[in-house]
Parts: structure tokens; C-alpha cells; sequence
């Protein structure tokens, strides 16, 4: 074919591509809903680039069935399209990330180190890439014009500055490098289709028609040992390899800044993901279908010098016709074209963003930077152009298409430990990013870059034989040559490991940053953060002049555009800026994200700062505060607790010292009674003492009525005050009961002997109802009896006067010995009831008459009772008399050892 | 149900991962025709179909990208 009508030809295409981009851009054709899922999807096969369309077809016939490896692991890829890439999506947006540079720096707290490198990084990685696909046009032209016969004009320059330039239109056209760039996108998917149709055109045509079908070509193949080969995975190696190229062109899927601009940043709807994950997988399906069988036809049916790469055009030429052949280019070109310009216009503004503009850009108000920023970008893209071009055309000349490939996604994957921790992992800290892309990076640089360099340049083959300083093991291909791993595969395990192992133990080790941290929250987290308000992302808080803020967007958008952008957050917040002097918050929010999309995160960041002296308060410091008070409030709520344990604890004490109270109380009282009580029966004895003194002619009966009151009166006072002590050892505890098998029966009638005199006395009739099989229990003998001789005397004192009658009786009931002493005297009160166990009660009611009596009987068997583990009452029935009762168990319960006093 | 139906995702790529690797793919790594076509061929071919075949059906239920 003429080279001129190809030139020309390929021209038309371009501009073609240009038109409809033209009109997508005004339609927004991303926003159809039918159409927006389809070219989303359609786009993302912008993996495929001419190392597709003409390299898998020379590796298919080189290496065999290995060349599908990188299309299985995007692939398996697809399923967790949803999780992943919506999660990037989404950061993106909330964040204003305009490449996969800007996308780490951000991660990182917004951190110009990470975003340089890994702007330089995926610079060096991904120029060989671009270099292939110019290397692939110019081969491919080549192949079908059979040679330029003009020297003159160098058709791959000239179609390398077309698409350069078809780049920077529709690339730059826009300041703002988040603007969906829908003109691009459409290219892009339309690009998609002409390169599969043309694949599945030439494929049928070919082989079916052609070569009889792929079953015949097989069966052709099958016939020769030597393509046999390449049915199957032949050996350990290919098969490492294999599992490698899975793992690595997976991470490429997403990975590859073209593939980051298109499946993230030009994503315009997340609903469209779901497309993808189907559509994507099919489209690399069937682009891959015929690879093998044009491999084979090419290797059975070509000449054996016929290069690989390019079978394909080589079998359409000789078999298929010219049309044919210009489809089957122009299936590449688009392949080629659609590569080059994604990549380049992600990789000339991560070069602006990320490399230049931090470099050079210094925080100013008065210089104008707009006309300089659109400069940059637009000159950072055509040195992207400019690099590729020279890498073709000085070193990739002799380099098969899948090798060039291979390199820059292994270079490129450096990038996934550090990219999907942060996705995933809080803990990813900036320093073990930076560390683990270094060393991962210098190793692939070692380990693929360099060997490639040096056979290229003709150079080192002693070096690779013998390594570094003669040192064997330092060679670039030791590894590989050592584990009998393709060279490829050692390199890309060993420096991805490395970097996974070293980004791991750093990021460990290392603190964050409050920013960093910060940010490593918005992302892991940015689905809790970012429900519905995209803007709320990052909060200044500073009293900012207005005017600061415009003439700082000026200086970066230009009069124009700043006008533009401001008229149009004052008609939406519905701020007139002729009254507003101070920025708010929001509106620096607001040109930090103008400045973002416009410089990167970072320079924007500083820029921004430069004029809010105030400090930055993001989302995260308020998710802080918001977590902060979580704690305050878990705090509270323990304070609580705690709180209400003091409470409750004062509580107790309160009442202990109420208790306390009550009891210093009851002592003053009972000091009070003891003492009226011993000084009632001292001034009687003394007051007798005194007559008896005085009065020395007394007549002797007076004289012994006085001796014998004064007797009386001593045994009252000796027996109050053994009843004291008896009470305070039982009150204190310090009293001990002597148990031991007794018969209550027994002590009961030696109490009634003890009083037998008083009943004769008194004449009280005593009735004794004592059941004869009273079993024995472990008793006081001498308390128990002390109690029945007070319960006795109390009921014989209050008993009738005239036909006094005492009744005894006791029983066993439920496990207990029952005792009651029943009187038929007046009986006392349920008040009096209550009050006649406490000491020295009957002093307190004086509106009865004064008995004798210390008024601690009672008391004493109260403690004498409990401390048997039983229980003693009174039951109250006014005028009917009165009845005591007292319980004994049977068997010994535990031992009170306190005992209560009610 | 959405958190099931990213489970199933998951799910899938780790299942087809297994499937296509070793030791697995390991058992069609002959050097003949099935149908005639490369047995390996066919093996990940036949696959792939299915595997477009699941992603269809599982983005095609609507509580997929409820939230």
C-alpha cells in the first residue's frame, strides 16, 4: 500500500476521532443513560494497546498459550469491581484527585515526597510503554507500505505529534484536570470498538475463510512438535510465570494511569461500574480469541523471518488484500492511539502536578500563574510525546512488543502495596510507602531495567555475567538464573516482595502524622464519610480577606475563569461578594478544590496556606473531635457509673453515719439510763446511810428496815451492773455461749425452781405444757435458763394481781424448739411491742408504773436468743396478757457472729 | 443482601483464580485436542464464558448496588 494513502488515511481517522470527540464533548454523551455504561466499559478496554492487538500474537507464537495470563488476571479482577474501584471512585471524587500520583500523596497526608516519586516512577515505567506503541506504528507501517520510500519524512513523527496534538486539545482544553473529559472518554470507547472489530474481522476472514478454520489450523499445528509446544504451559518456569503475569496485570488493571484515569477519574456515574464488570471481561474475551490461531497460521504459513509481532498484517498482506490489511492497521493504530493519549495527557499532568509546580510554584499574590499553569501542562504532555519518541527510537528498536510491556506493568505494580494498603489499611504510614515503592522500584530498576539498557546499548555483558564487583550473586539475572525463573518473573516477585515486606515493616513501625492519619481515615473509611456531601471534605478554619482568596485564583485560573467559578458559588449559596469582606470556611474549602484540580493536592494545600494563616481543620480532625466526644461520652458514661458508685457509696455511708448517729445516740442514752439508774439506788443507800449516821438513837427495828433497804438496794445496783457488762460482752461479741446437748425441759423447770419462791409469793398459778419428747439441742445451759428465768419474772411481775396466772409452754415447729411464756396481765401495745427488746425501754415510757428492774432483761435475752441462731418476740394483745416466744433450732445454723440491734 | 452478593464476588474471582492456576490448570496441560482444539485452550476458554456468564447474572440483580 502506498505510504502516502496510508499517511493520509491515517490523518482522516484522527480527524474523524477528533469530530465525534467534538460532538460528545457537547452532548455529554457520559451522561446518556443508555450509552454513559457502555463507553465507561468501553473505555477501560483501553488496556488494550497495540501490545494487544499485535505483541500477544507474538508471544502466542514465541511462548504459546502464556500470552492470556495478562488478560486472566484483570479479569479476576472484575469481580471485585464493586468493591474496589467504587471505594477509589469515590475518593477521588471527595477528594479532587486528578492521578493516581496525586491519589497516594493524598493517602499519605497530602504529601509532596510520595507524589513526586510516584509521579517519576510511573514516568519511567510507563515511557517504554508509550514507546512501544509508537515502535508498534512505525513497524506496522513499515509492514504495510513495505518500507517509506520517502526519506524525508518520518511517517512515525509525524503521526506521533498528530496524536500529540488531537491529546492536547481535547486533554488541556480544560484547566481543571477533574473536568469529565467526555470528548476523550468517547475517543477512547470508540477507539475500543474499531480495534476489536478490526481484531474480530481479520480473525474470521483469516481463519475461517482463509485457512479453513481454526480446527484445521489446530489440527495443522498439532502435526508439528514444534507447535504443539505451544498448546501447553511447557515447563516449571512457564508456569511461575504464569501465575506472575496473573498477579501483576491485575494490579495493572487498575494500577496504570491510563487505567486509573479512565475507570476512576473520568468515571462519571458509579452505577456504571457494574457494566464493566461484565462487558470488560467479554471484550477481552473476544479480543483474544483468534490470537492463538493467527499465531499459528502465522507461524505454519509466513516465511520464518517474518517478525511475530506483526503475523497478523504480514498474513493479511499476503493473504487477505490490501483492504484488509488497512483494517487490520488501523485496528492497531486505534489500539496505539487510544493508549498514547490516555496515558500521556495522565502522565504529562501528573508530571505538572506533581513534579513541576511544587518544584517551581511559590506561594505568591501578586504574580499570575494561570496562563503559566495551562503552559506547564500543556508542555509536560508534550515531553511525555517527546520522551516516548526518543525511548523508540534510540532503545526500543530491537525489543519484542511484550517484553516493553511487561517491564512497565512490573515497574508500574511497584505502586500496589502501597496503593491498596492505604485502601485498606489505617496503619499504611507514609514512610513505609515511601520505603517500599523505593526499594521495590530500585530493585525493578536493577533487576529489568538495566540488563534491557545495557544489551540495547551493546553494553555490560560482563557485568550481567559476573555482577557487581565480580560478585555472582549481584548480577541483575542472578536471581532469575538461580531459581530458573524467567527473568521477567524473578524481578517482578522479588522487588514486589520486597516492597510489600519493607512498606509493611516501616508502615508498622513508624508514627503518623496527624494529617496522614487524618487522611488514611477519609480513605479507608470514605464510604461512612462521604454519604452525601462530597464538599464538607476539608474545613479551613481561618478568617480569610475575600479578596486574598480571589486574587489568589486568579493567579493560578486566570480573570476569566475566577470570575466564572466565583458568579457561580455566589448564585448557588446565594452570597452577594460586593458586601462580603472575610472567605468562609467553605469558600476557602471551595478554592482549595479549584487550586487542586487545577496543581495537585499538595500545591494547592500550601498555596491555600499561605493565605489562611489559620490552622486546617479536615474532616478528619472534625471526625476527631466527633470521636473525641465519643470517648467524652463513653468517659461520661463511666464517670457515670462511677459517679453513681460514689453515690451510691455516700449513700451507705450516710446512713452508716445516721446509724452512727443513732448508736453515739443510744450510748449517750444508755450512759444516761445506766447512770440514772445507778445513782437512783446510790442516793437511797446513801440518803439511808446518812440517817442512819445522824440518827444515833434510832430504834433498832428502824435501824434494820434502813440496813436491809440499804441491802436491797446494793443487789439492785450489783445486778444492773452484771446486766450491763452482760449486755456489753453480748453487744461486743466477746460473749461466747457454751454449747452443749441440752434438754429444754430440764433447764425450763430449773428456771421455774429458781423462781419458785416469788410464785408462792405472788400466788400465780403455773401451768406447764411442756410436750415430753422435746428432743435435745445444742444449748446455753446457764444463758438459756437466764432467759427463761427473765421471760418468768417478767411475766409473774405483769401478770394479774389477783388470779395471776402464768402459762408455759414449748414444742417443736418446723425445725425449731418453740417456747412461749404466756401471762393474763393488761398486755402491751404493737408500739410497745416493737420497743420492749431495746434497752432500758421501760424508762423511756414513763406513763407506766415504774417496775423494778434493770430494764436490760430483755435486751440480754434478745442477743442470748440470736446468738442460739433463733428468735425471740413478743406478741402483742392489749388486755388479753402477754405472750413471749422464743425459738431454738434444732440444729445449729451458722453462728451470727454479728448481731443486729433493731 | 448486597453484602451477600459482594461475598458471591469475591467469591468468584477467588474460585476462578484456583481454577486457573496450578495445580489445577495443570490437568489440562496437554498437548491435544479436544474438539478439536487445544485442550488448555478450550479449558480457559470455556471458563472465561462461564465467568462472563456469572459477572451477567450477578450485576443483572437489582440489590447489587443498593446501598
Amino acid at each position: 500500500m502506498n505510504g502516502l494513502l496510508l499517511i493520509a488515511l491515517s490523518a482522516a481517522y484522527l480527524l474523524v476521532l477528533f469530530f465525534i470527540a467534538q460532538w460528545a464533548e457537547k452532548r455529554n454523551v457520559l451522561s446518556w443513560k443508555k450509552t454513559g455504561p457502555f463507553i465507561y466499559a468501553l473505555s477501560i478496554a483501553v488496556y488494550c494497546s497495540a501490545w494487544t492487538f499485535y505483541g500477544s500474537i507474538g508471544r502466542a507464537a514465541t511462548s504459546g498459550i502464556d500470552f492470556i495470563a495478562i488478560y486472566l488476571g484483570p479479569v479476576l479482577v472484575f469481580p471485585l469491581w464493586w468493591i474496589v474501584v467504587r471505594k477509589i471512585t469515590r475518593i477521588v471524587r471527595v477528594q479532587h484527585i486528578t492521578s493516581i500520583a496525586d491519589f497516594l500523596a493524598a493517602r499519605y497526608g497530602k504529601n509532596q515526597q510520595i507524589g513526586t516519586l510516584v509521579a517519576l516512577l510511573t514516568l519511567v515505567a510507563v515511557t517504554p510503554y508509550i514507546a512501544l506503541q509508537i515502535k508498534a506504528i512505525g513497524d506496522s507501517f513499515i509492514v504495510v507500505t513495505g518500507g517509506s520510500a520517502y526519506s524525508w519524512l518520518d511517517p512515525v513523527l509525524v503521526t506521533t505529534i498528530a496524536i500529540c496534538a488531537f491529546t492536547l486539545i481535547y486533554g488541556t482544553r480544560f484547566l481543571t484536570g477533574n473536568k469529565p473529559k467526555n470528548g476523550m472518554v468517547t475517543a477512547v470507547a470508540l477507539e475500543s470498538l474499531v480495534k476489536l472489530g478490526a481484531f474480530l474481522i481479520g480473525g474470521i476472514v483469516l481463519i475461517s475463510y482463509v485457512f479453513g478454520g481454526s480446527k484445521k489450523v489446530f489440527a495443522e499445528a498439532m502435526q508439528r512438535p514444534e507447535l504443539q509446544e505451544l498448546f501447553t504451559l511447557n515447563s516449571v518456569s512457564e508456569s511461575q510465570d504464569w501465575l506472575w503475569l496473573i498477579v501483576i496485570s491485575g494490579f495493572a488493571i487498575v494500577l496504570l494511569p491510563r487505567q486509573f484515569q479512565v475507570s476512576a477519574i473520568e468515571n462519571q456515574d458509579e452505577r456504571h461500574l457494574k457494566k464493566a464488570m461484565w462487558m470488560v471481561p467479554l471484550y477481552l474475551l473476544l479480543i483474544n480469541i483468534f490470537v492463538l490461531p493467527i499465531a499459528l497460521a502465522g507461524r505454519m504459513y509466513l516465511p520464518e523471518s517474518s517478525p511475530s509481532d506483526y503475523y497478523f498484517l504480514n498474513l493479511a498482506n499476503a493473504y487477505g488484500g490490501n483492504w484488509l490489511t488497512a483494517l487490520i492497521y488501523f485496528g492497531g493504530f486505534s489500539a496505539a492511539t487510544s493508549m498514547m493519549v490516555v496515558s500521556s495527557l495522565s502522565l504529562g499532568n501528573m508530571l505538572s502536578t506533581n513534579v513541576v509546580f511544587p518544584t517551581f510554584l511559590r506561594p505568591s499574590k501578586t504574580k499570575d500563574y494561570s496562563t503559566k499553569i495551562i503552559l506547564t501542562k500543556r508542555l509536560s504532555l508534550i515531553s511525555i510525546f517527546i520522551l516516548g519518541y526518543a525511548y523508540y527510537h534510540y532503545l526500543a528498536i530491537n525489543t519484542p512488543l511484550v517484553s516493553i510491556g511487561l517491564t512497565s506493568f512490573a515497574g508500574v505494580a511497584q505502586l500496589a502495596p502501597a496503593f491498596f494498603g492505604g485502601l485498606y489499611w489505617r496503619g499504611a504510614a507514609r514512610k513505609g510507602a515511601l520505603a517500599g515503592i523505593l526499594v521495590g522500584f530500585g530493585i525493578w530498576l536493577y533487576a529489568l531495567i538495566l540488563p534491557t539498557l545495557l544489551s540495547n546499548l551493546g553494553l555490560g555483558a560482563d557485568f550481567l555475567a559476573n555482577g557487581l564487583w565480580g560478585i555472582k550473586s549481584l548480577s541483575p539475572i542472578y536471581f532469575g538464573a538461580a531459581t530458573g525463573m524467567s527473568a521477567f518473573t524473578a524481578a517482578a516477585a522479588i522487588s514486589l516482595l520486597a516492597n510489600l515486606f519493607v512498606f509493611v515493616l516501616v508502615s508498622i513501625f513508624t508514627e503518623q502524622t496527624k494529617l496522614e492519619s487524618n487522611q488514611a481515615e477519609l480513605f479507608v473509611n470514605i464510604f461512612r464519610i462521604s454519604r452525601r456531601n462530597y464538599d464538607k471534605a476539608g474545613i479551613w478554619q481561618a478568617d480569610v480577606p475575600y479578596l486574598d482568596i480571589k486574587s489568589l485564583l486568579i493567579n493560578f485560573l486566570g480573570d476569566k475563569r475566577t470570575e466564572e467559578v466565583l458568579d457561580r458559588y455566589a448564585r448557588i449559596n446565594g452570597i452577594n461578594f460586593n458586601e462580603t469582606v472575610q472567605a468562609d470556611s467553605r469558600m476557602i474549602s471551595y478554592a482549595e478544590r479549584l487550586l487542586t484540580e487545577a496543581i495537585g493536592p499538595a500545591s494547592a494545600r500550601i498555596m491555600i496556606a499561605s493565605v489562611a494563616q489559620g490552622d486546617e481543620i479536615s474532616i478528619y480532625e472534625v471526625m476527631d473531635i466527633l470521636r473525641e466526644s465519643k470517648e467524652v461520652l463513653q468517659l461520661n458514661k463511666d464517670l457515670r457509673q462511677k459517679h453513681d458508685q460514689l453515690a451510691r457509696a455516700t449513700d451507705e455511708l450516710q446512713q452508716a453515719n445516721t446509724r452512727l448517729l443513732e448508736y453515739s445516740d443510744i450510748k449517750d442514752e444508755f450512759l444516761y439510763t445506766v447512770t440514772h439508774e445507778l445513782r437512783t439506788p446510790l442516793t437511797a443507800i446513801r440518803a439511808q446511810a446518812e440517817i442512819l449516821e445522824d440518827d444515833d438513837e434510832m430504834p433498832e427495828a428502824d435501824r434494820k428496815m434502813f440496813l436491809s433497804s440499804i441491802v436491797r438496794e446494793c443487789e439492785r445496783l450489783t445486778k444492773l451492773i452484771t446486766n450491763v457488762l452482760d449486755l456489753e460482752k453480748f453487744e461486743s461479741g466477746s460473749q461466747k455461749l457454751d454449747l452443749k446437748k441440752e434438754s429444754l425441759k430440764e433447764l425450763i423447770i430449773e428456771a421455774k425452781d429458781t423462781l419458785r419462791q416469788l410464785i408462792v409469793q405472788k400466788e400465780i398459778e403455773l401451768d406447764c405444757q411442756i410436750n415430753s419428747s422435746l428432743p435435745e439441742a445444742l444449748m446455753d445451759r446457764d444463758r438459756i435458763i437466764q432467759v427463761m428465768v427473765n421471760l418468768l419474772s417478767n411475766a409473774i411481775k405483769f401478770c394479774n394481781s389477783e388470779n395471776g396466772k402464768v402459762i408455759i409452754t414449748a414444742y417443736v415447729l418446723h425445725d425449731n424448739l418453740k417456747v412461749n411464756v404466756i401471762d393474763n396481765g393488761s398486755g402491751i401495745s404493737k408500739e410497745e411491742a416493737k420497743l420492749v427488746f431495746d434497752k432500758f425501754y421501760q424508762v423511756k415510757d414513763q406513763t407506766r408504773k415504774k417496775p423494778t428492774g434493770s430494764g436490760l432483761g430483755l435486751a440480754i435475752c434478745k442477743n442470748i436468743i440470736q446468738m442460739h441462731g433463733g428468735e425471740i418476740w413478743v406478741q402483742p394483745e392489749p388486755r388479753m396478757g402477754t405472750r413471749f416466744s422464743f425459738t431454738i433450732p434444732l440444729v445449729l445454723q451458722q453462728m451470727p457472729t454479728e448481731k443486729e440491734t433493731t | 443482601m448486597l453484602k451477600k452478593l459482594l461475598s458471591i464476588s469475591v467469591f468468584i474471582s477467588i474460585v476462578f483464580l484456583i481454577l486457573l492456576t496450578t495445580p489445577v490448570i495443570s490437568a489440562f496441560n496437554s498437548a491435544s485436542l479436544l474438539f478439536g482444539i487445544p485442550t488448555l485452550y478450550l479449558y480457559i476458554i470455556s471458563l472465561w464464558v462461564v465467568f462472563v456468564g456469572l459477572m451477567m447474572w450477578i450485576t443483572s440483580i437489582k440489590q447489587y448496588s443498593d446501598k
